[in-house]
């Protein structure tokens, strides 16, 4: 079911959509994601797995 | 059967490993509904030579094909569910220059070995490291230069830590431009 839901949020954007005209702006959806910071949290949750 | 009939032979392993040299990676950071968007906008800003799309299921390759199709572009695309002669066919066909792109899952067990292939996108991130090298790792003999782009979700943050710690690889960010030299033939520099 939530593979459903995915498919659909990925697939269902007709391609007329107005949202295609203009181009995928790049550097504004990376800067929702900082790589880094998001790294060091996996890394410190690995590692205080690893002390228990 | 060796030792019978060749004489002092010289053993070679044909069987190059797969390497990550020479293409040089990137991700784009997407949501789910927005993964047809961001490819519509790379087929329209990259030289693309030929194109190889990477999913995660059949049941999006299907999807994506048809999706891609109504956005103007050709494509071909195989998955494991169709016969093993129609995939050769297809296969065939593409490598033969028919079309430009191909959307597939994962079919190949040596890497892609197609000359004219200058971008791998994986417009779904694989969860394994294995499944990464094998999309986008070319055979030794066959190091000539190219990109892979991952459309990677929040979803997909732990798969990309750990096949970047698995591989001992970088996954940049998308640069605004991206530099020719490092994928079309014609802006190459001579190759040693």
């Amino acid at each position: 079911k939530w593979q459903k839901e995915r498919d659909d949020a990925c697939f269902s954007v007709p391609v007329d959509s107005e949202v295609l005209d203009v181009d995928f702006d790049f550097e504004k959806n990376l800067a929702l994601f900082d790589k880094r910071a998001v790294f060091e949290e996996i890394n410190a949750l690995s590692k205080s797995d690893h002390v228990r | 059967f060796m030792r019978k009939h060749l004489s002092d032979p010289y053993e070679i392993n044909l069987m190059d490993e797969l390497t990550l040299k020479g293409v040089t990676q990137y991700y784009a950071f997407v949501q789910e509904r927005q993964k047809v968007h961001c490819l519509n906008t790379l087929f329209s800003k990259l030289q693309i030579n030929q194109s190889i799309i990477f999913c995660n299921s059949t049941q999006r390759v299907e999807l994506l094909a048809k999706k891609i199709t109504e956005l103007g572009y050709s494509c071909y695309y195989i998955h494991a569910r169709m016969s093993q002669q129609h995939r050769n066919r297809v296969f065939h066909d593409f490598r033969a220059g028919l079309c430009r792109n191909l959307v597939c899952s994962d079919l190949f067990t040596r890497g892609i070995d197609i000359q004219a292939v200058n971008v791998v996108i994986n417009f779904d991130f694989p969860k394994m490291a294995e499944t990464y090298l094998h999309r986008i790792g070319r055979s030794g003999r066959f190091g000539h230069l190219g990109i892979a782009i991952n459309l990677i979700t929040y979803d997909d943050r732990f798969n990309l830590h750990r096949i970047e710690q698995e591989l001992g690889t970088e996954i940049k960010p998308i640069p605004k431009v991206i530099d020719k030299s490092l994928y079309v033939p014609e802006f190459q520099m001579e190759e040693n």
